[in-house]
């Protein structure tokens, strides 16, 4: 008879099962750990002030606290309970690097969730606030550094390992991080362009002129327009960008709210840097859905971030091999 | 020279799940599942390979906790009752699909002969403990099997450097218990880096980890090679990131090799098919119906409703098994001369890191297709070479230094499904207990306790530990076992705060810590001096 061991592609004699062996039966103990058993509830704080700020990822920080003792009892001994009573729990968020700060009402349940942007540095204060008064501070956080979500500006100086914005666009591709390859293409042509590229292709898009740009803003820019390009709504992207272009896209979607759109931006991809979008190999949000949820099992599997990013750019530059690959496919 | 490398990386993690309080328990059957879907075959497949002239070559990572529950006399015990029982199951199947059901008996005769297979390897070739198996395979040069974290605690959300450095401390030493030296590398729990997890890393002689493809494809200075070459972080410590083609052919059930429909379907089981009575004698004493791992329908169709799916036919499976290895292989080989080209003949490396769960249980047919990959890789081209990532740094292979990004391989990428609305609550306690841990190491590691004391000081760091494993808030996250997730994180957290307590008021009950140390009995040589500061 046939046999393949499990997994093996390869045929074998079939072994003798081994003789059963008789197995330790456990017996039933009673449950001597009744006292710290599960449904007891944990403590609700423990000694000692509690805060941490901690990262969830480049959009998004969790802050917790715990006070040791009441932090308005020095309040009500120094001002009296009427004057104590006026001032609430209060966190004061700063943007370190910006030098910007706001302020937030404390949740009762002594946690907070802070909307960020990437690769800043944030801190966190707990304290005591009361209109017209200065904010009294009792924890500071450390300061923490939200993600970087998208590629360094920075090259390597050893020629060895230096990489040009064409080539590094290839690269990323290949790796099925497509936005992100857009991005350095674009980056390419603002360099050859006197970065004019970025803010033409903006201006042919939105019928508006985009507002002047520093470096750090025209990177923004361009990752603000590779995300359009791959389907992102303009709607989630005003959330996720600085104050100047947020502002920008308010005006753009109050005066082309129809026409900002993913296929438009790839009409003037194409016609302004020959550059086209794999489409046929993106996943549509039904596939996407199916796909995580398929992937959840009982156990013994991560929920892996699957390559949202499959598709592919390609770029005029890119190898003869490449192109005739994509000639290819759509002939098939 | 060749035109590229393929480096696999199978990581195979179970959280310590181990009830001797109970004769038998709903959870430990993941570890037994797995034994006889995954760590079995893969021994069987690798080992065969070794001894055919295959020269397979790849890194494994078997956690601590896995090690642990591996190596434990109970759960071997019963994982012994566990197989027996099933192969008892299976013969009893072959008799009756051979006169109702003639359609599934070529699935029941495949079950007897491959559980029959495992029983014997079980016994017989391991001695019922399969970290001696795994152990040959990387005395023989098959494996370069690496660590995790002790617990596979999720580094970034560890609050103290004393914690996040006993996570590391703790999995050397265990490796070393199990598998007589030093690791090279290690798997960090879910991918999960942020700058400056490499100095303890360093610090335990640890040369490289594995890191999602961000991690290198946004790191500062660029990538020259992107993810097709390690990077070195400043203090030397080498990063190999993931491939997200690979990842996604093996992955993905929409796009990947497992949604093909000869393929074996995961959700119909017999424990759920079969008429109650019929199966009783196998299930639990509770006698509720459970996965019992045989299943006899192919997937047949993305859109097949679970009723309607064809019966499981093992030979044309292994057909088409052996057509997506041979894809795969061409596939690498296309990609190493595109990526070579890009290169100026620099020949890539792709990183291919995957759960070992994958293959075996979820995608029943994958251990069978990574023997039929490395038996490609090895006699039917020449292009590409397998290797481990210690291989690659042992080449001299120039290397860039790169400061890698913040991130983990789960969804979205950062820690999301670690840290989220329904699990974040699980934070304030695990951290003060990181704290408390470190205060109470840092004032006995000056003034050497009791003996009872040492006892409870070293539980106190299991309890610590045991709370860490990210697979509670991983759960908690994805809504399965939600409530087992949460019981555990909060039985150990509750016994870490009673054993500190008695800790500190000088009381520590003997008979409750010898009740403790008999239920989370993991890491038997664990020192609580690995949490004091230095």
């Amino acid at each position: 008879m046939r046999f393949f061991a499990p997994g093996s592609s390869e045929q074998l004699p079939i072994p003798a099962v081994a003789p059963a062996i008789s197995v330790e039966q456990t017996a039933i103990v009673r449950d001597k750990l009744v006292a710290l058993s599960t449904d007891e509830p944990l403590p609700e704080t423990y000694a000692g002030d509690q805060v941490r700020l901690l990262v969830q990822s480049p959009y998004k920080l969790f802050l917790y606290w715990s006070h040791a003792r009441d932090p308005f009892a020095p309040l009500r001994r120094a001002f009296g309970d009427a004057a104590a009573a006026r001032y609430r729990t209060t966190l004061r968020f700063v943007d370190v690097e910006a030098g910007a700060e706001s302020l937030f009402e404390a949740s009762p349940a002594r946690n907070h969730w802070f909307y960020v942007r990437p690769d800043r540095l944030y801190r966190a204060e707990v304290g005591l606030f009361a209109t017209g008064r200065p904010f009294i501070r009792l924890l500071t956080s450390a300061e923490v550094r939200t993600p970087r979500a998208s590629v360094s500006a920075l090259t390597d100086d050893a020629p060895q390992f230096n990489v040009s914005p064409p080539e590094f666009a290839r690269v990323l591709n290949e790796a099925g991080y497509a936005s992100d390859a857009l991005e350095v293409t674009l980056e390419a042509a603002d360099r050859d362009t006197d970065d004019e590229t970025t803010r033409e292709i903006a201006r042919r898009l939105t019928g508006l002129e985009a507002p002047a740009a520093d470096s750090g803003l025209l990177a923004e820019m361009r990752a603000l327009l590779a995300a359009l390009a791959f389907g992102v709504s303009l709607e989630r992207l005003r959330g996720l960008v600085s104050p100047i272009l947020a502002q920008w896209l308010e005006q753009v979607v109050a005066a082309h709210h129809e026409v900002v759109d993913s296929a438009h931006l790839l009409e003037i991809l194409r016609a302004t840097l020959a550059l086209e979008l794999e489409y046929d190999e993106l996943l549509s949000p039904e596939d996407a859905e199916a796909m995580r949820r398929a992937t959840r099992f009982v156990w013994g599997a991560s929920d892996v971030q699957l390559p949202s990013k499959l598709p592919r750019i390609w770029m005029p530059s890119m190898t003869e091999g490449a192109l005739s690959r994509l000639a290819r496919r759509r002939e098939n | 020279m060749p035109t590229g490398y393929f480096s696999l990386i199978l990581h195979a993690h179970l959280p310590f799940v181990r009830h001797p309080e109970y004769p038998e328990f709903l959870e430990e059957d993941w570890l037994y599942e797995a034994i006889t879907e995954v760590y079995l075959p893969l021994l069987f497949v690798f080992s065969n390979l070794h001894r055919a002239g295959a020269a397979p070559r790849l890194a494994m990572n078997v956690s601590p906790p896995l090690c642990e529950m591996l190596a434990d006399p109970l759960l071997q015990s019963r994982y012994t009752r566990h197989i027996e029982n099933l192969l008892a199951l299976a013969e009893k199947e072959v008799t009756r699909s051979r006169d109702e059901a003639p359609e599934f008996l070529a699935a029941a005769e495949m079950y007897r002969e491959s559980l029959g297979a495992a029983l014997d390897l079980w016994n017989n070739a391991y001695g019922r403990n399969i970290v001696r198996g795994f152990r040959e395979l990387q005395d023989a040069g098959v494996l370069e099997i690496i660590t995790c974290g002790a617990t596979h605690g999720f580094l970034p959300l560890i609050s103290t450097q004393e914690a996040r450095r006993a996570q590391i401390e703790i999995a050397t030493t265990n490796y070393r218990k199990h598998f007589g030296r030093m690791p090279r590398g290690i798997w960090l729990p879910e991918c999960a880096y942020e700058p400056g997890i490499e100095q303890y890393l360093g610090d335990a002689g640890i040369e490289y980890f594995i890191a999602d493809t961000h991690a290198i494809l946004y790191g500062e200075p660029r990538p020259r090679y992107g993810v097709y070459a390690p990077v070195r972080c400043p203090n030397g410590v080498a990063v190999f990131a993931r491939d997200m083609e690979t990842s996604q052919q093996v992955w993905s059930s929409v796009t990947g090799y497992p949604g093909d429909p000869a393929y074996r379907e995961f959700y119909r089981d017999l424990g759920w098919d079969a008429p109650l009575e019929y199966i009783r004698p196998h299930l639990h004493a509770d006698g509720e119906r459970r996965h019992l791992g045989l299943k006899y329908h192919r997937i047949s169709g993305r859109d097949v409703p679970q009723p309607d799916k064809l019966p499981y036919e093992p030979a044309i499976a292994r057909q088409r098994t052996a057509e997506h290895a041979t894809h795969f292989v061409g596939e690498r080989i296309n990609q190493a001369r595109r990526l070579r080209e890009t290169f100026d003949g620099r020949p890539p490396l792709v990183t291919s890191p995957y759960d070992a769960e994958l293959f075996g249980h979820w995608w029943y047919e994958g251990v069978q297709f990574l023997d039929f990959v490395y038996r490609n890789l090895h006699w039917n081209q020449d292009e590409i070479v397998a290797i481990a990532p210690g291989d690659f740094l042992d080449s001299g292979t120039p290397i860039q230094t790169q400061q890698p990004s913040q991130s983990s391989w789960g969804a979205e990428g950062y820690f999301k499904v670690w840290l989220n609305e329904n699990n974040s609550w699980m934070y304030p306690h695990q951290q003060a207990a990181e704290l408390r841990m470190t205060n109470l190491a840092n004032r006995y590691y000056h003034e050497p306790p009791d003996r009872l004391t040492h006892r409870a000081l070293n539980q106190m760091a299991r309890e610590l530990l045991l709370a860490q494993s990210s697979d509670w808030a991983f759960q908690i996250y994805q809504g399965t076992t939600v409530e087992y997730a949460m019981r555990r994180f909060r039985s150990h957290v509750r016994r870490f705060t009673a054993l500190a307590d008695e800790i500190e008021s000088g009381q520590v009950n003997e008979e409750r810590l010898s009740e403790i140390e008999h239920r989370d009995n993991i890491f038997a040589e664990l020192d609580y001096r690995s949490y004091r500061s230095r």
